[in-house]
C-alpha cells in the first residue's frame, strides 16, 4: 500500500513537470519494459530502443494520464506499442532470427527445457498473443485489464489468450494454465 | 504457469545501459516540452542584441561570415544532478580521467539536438579505467551557422586538455560527457595538478546517484 501511494505521489510530481520524479518512476518499470520488449524484438539493442521511446512518449504525453493508479497499465500499452512501431520497421527478420539463435545458444545448455519455453514465447506466438501472455503471467493483469491495455474486446482477449495457450501447451504440461 | 513465465522472462539478460536510456528519453521528451513553451521574448531578444553588435563590429558581418562563427544556441534541459557538486559529478560518472582532445570525428545525435564526437587521449585516470585514444561524446554541435551547447557548457576544442567526467554507452562505445561539471579546461601542470587533488578527494567522497 506504501509502495502505491509513493508510486501515484510520482505520477501527480511528474504530470506537473517533474522530470525527476517520472525517471525514478518509469525506473521501476524499465526492467520490465526491457524484458516485453525483448520477446517482441529478439535482440538487445532494438529492445533498448524501446526502452527509450517509451520513456521519451510516457514523458511527453503524462499529462493525458487522467488516474494516477492507472500509470502501470498506461505504461505497458505504450511500451507494447513502441514495440510494435519497431517492429513495422524491421524487415530484416532472417538476420534477428539468427540472433535469436545466437542469444539461446548459451542458455540452452544450461536448461534445455526452460529456454525452449522462451523460445516458444518469442517463435511460436504472434504479437497479439504475446502480448496477452506477457500481461496476463508477467504483469499479472486481469483479462479485462488487459482487453483495455490492448483497445481489444473482451472476449477477443480471452479467446486470444486460449489460443495462445493451446500453443505453449506442449511445454507446459504440469503448469496450471488457468490459475486466474 | 505465473512463475514459470516470470522465471523464464527474468532469465533475458539485463544490458547496464538501460537506464541511461531511460533517461536519455525523458531529457528528448523534456527538451521538446521545453522548445514548445513559448519562450520568444528571451530568443529574440538576445538575438537582437547580438545582431547589433554584429553590425556595429562586423559589418561584413553576412557577406563574410566563417563556418567557425556560429550563433550559439542553448539547449534547455534539466540535469538529473547538481553539475556544480564535484562528489555528485564524480558519484554519477563511469569514468573521471585527464584527456587531451586530440579532433573531432563525427556528429551522430541520439537525441534530438546536435551530439558530436571527439577522439580524447587518455592522459590519467581518477575513477575506473581508460586507455589510449577513446571516443568522447559531448551533447550538443553544429547545425547549419548554430552552435549548440547545454546550458553553461562549451564546446571541447581541439588540442586542449580537459578533466572529463563521462558515462560509458557500450552500444556505440563511447563516453558522454557530463555537461558543465564533466568537462573542466586546464592550462598548465598547476592547474591540473589542482584538478586531479580535487577530484580524487571527490571521488573518495562521492555521492552516488541512485537511480
Amino acid at each position: 500500500m506504501k509502495g502505491v501511494v509513493l508510486i501515484i505521489n510520482l505520477v501527480k510530481k511528474a504530470t506537473k513537470g517533474d522530470e525527476k520524479a517520472f525517471l525514478k518512476l518509469f525506473q521501476i518499470y524499465e526492467q520490465d519494459i526491457y524484458r516485453t520488449a525483448f520477446i517482441y524484438l529478439k535482440n538487445e539493442s532494438d529492445a533498448l530502443d524501446v526502452v527509450q521511446e517509451t520513456a521519451y512518449r510516457s514523458f511527453k504525453y503524462i499529462k493525458n494520464l487522467k488516474e494516477p493508479k492507472y500509470f502501470k497499465t498506461w505504461l505497458l500499452k505504450i511500451a507494447i506499442n513502441c514495440a510494435y512501431d519497431l517492429l513495422r520497421k524491421r524487415k530484416n527478420a532472417i538476420k534477428i532470427k539468427t540472433e535469436v539463435v545466437e542469444f539461446f545458444s548459451e542458455a540452452a545448455n544450461e536448461d534445455v527445457i526452460l529456454t525452449l519455453t522462451v523460445r516458444d514465447l518469442i517463435e511460436q506466438l504472434n504479437e497479439e498473443e504475446k502480448s496477452v501472455i506477457i500481461l496476463r503471467f508477467y504483469q499479472d493483469l486481469t483479462i479485462k485489464e488487459i482487453s483495455e491495455t490492448l483497445d481489444i474486446p473482451l472476449g477477443t482477449a480471452k479467446s486470444v489468450l486460449y489460443r495462445a495457450l493451446n500453443k505453449l501447451r506442449k511445454d507446459m504440461k504440469g503448469h496450471d494454465v488457468y490459475e486466474r | 504457469m505465473n512463475d514459470k513465465i516470470k522465471h523464464e522472462m527474468n532469465k533475458i539478460a539485463l544490458p547496464k545501459e538501460i537506464s541511461e536510456r531511460s533517461a536519455l528519453g525523458v531529457s528528448k521528451a523534456k527538451l521538446e516540452m521545453s522548445n514548445s513553451k513559448r519562450k520568444w521574448p528571451f530568443i529574440i531578444v538576445p538575438a537582437i542584441v547580438a545582431l547589433i553588435t554584429l553590425l556595429i563590429f562586423v559589418p561584413d558581418f553576412f557577406t563574410n561570415t566563417p563556418p567557425e562563427n556560429p550563433v550559439v544556441r542553448t539547449i534547455d534541459t534539466d540535469s538529473v544532478i547538481d553539475t556544480s557538486d564535484p562528489r555528485k559529478v564524480v558519484g554519477f560518472s563511469d569514468n573521471v580521467f585527464l584527456g587531451k582532445v586530440v579532433k573531432k570525428i563525427s556528429t551522430k545525435n541520439l537525441s534530438h539536438y546536435p551530439e558530436t564526437q571527439f577522439e580524447v587521449q587518455v592522459l590519467d585516470n581518477i575513477k575506473g579505467e581508460v586507455k589510449g585514444a577513446i571516443k568522447v561524446n559531448q551533447a550538443g554541435g553544429l547545425e547549419g551557422d548554430e552552435l549548440f551547447l547545454m546550458e553553461g557548457d562549451k564546446q571541447l576544442i581541439e588540442g586542449n586538455t580537459y578533466l572529463f567526467a563521462t558515462r560509458y554507452l557500450a552500444v556505440e562505445n563511447w563516453y558522454t560527457v557530463i555537461p558543465v561539471g564533466g568537462d573542466i579546461p586546464f592550462y598548465n601542470e598547476e592547474e591540473k595538478n589542482k584538478l586531479i587533488e580535487k577530484y580524487k578527494k571527490a571521488f573518495e567522497e562521492e555521492i552516488p546517484f541512485n537511480f
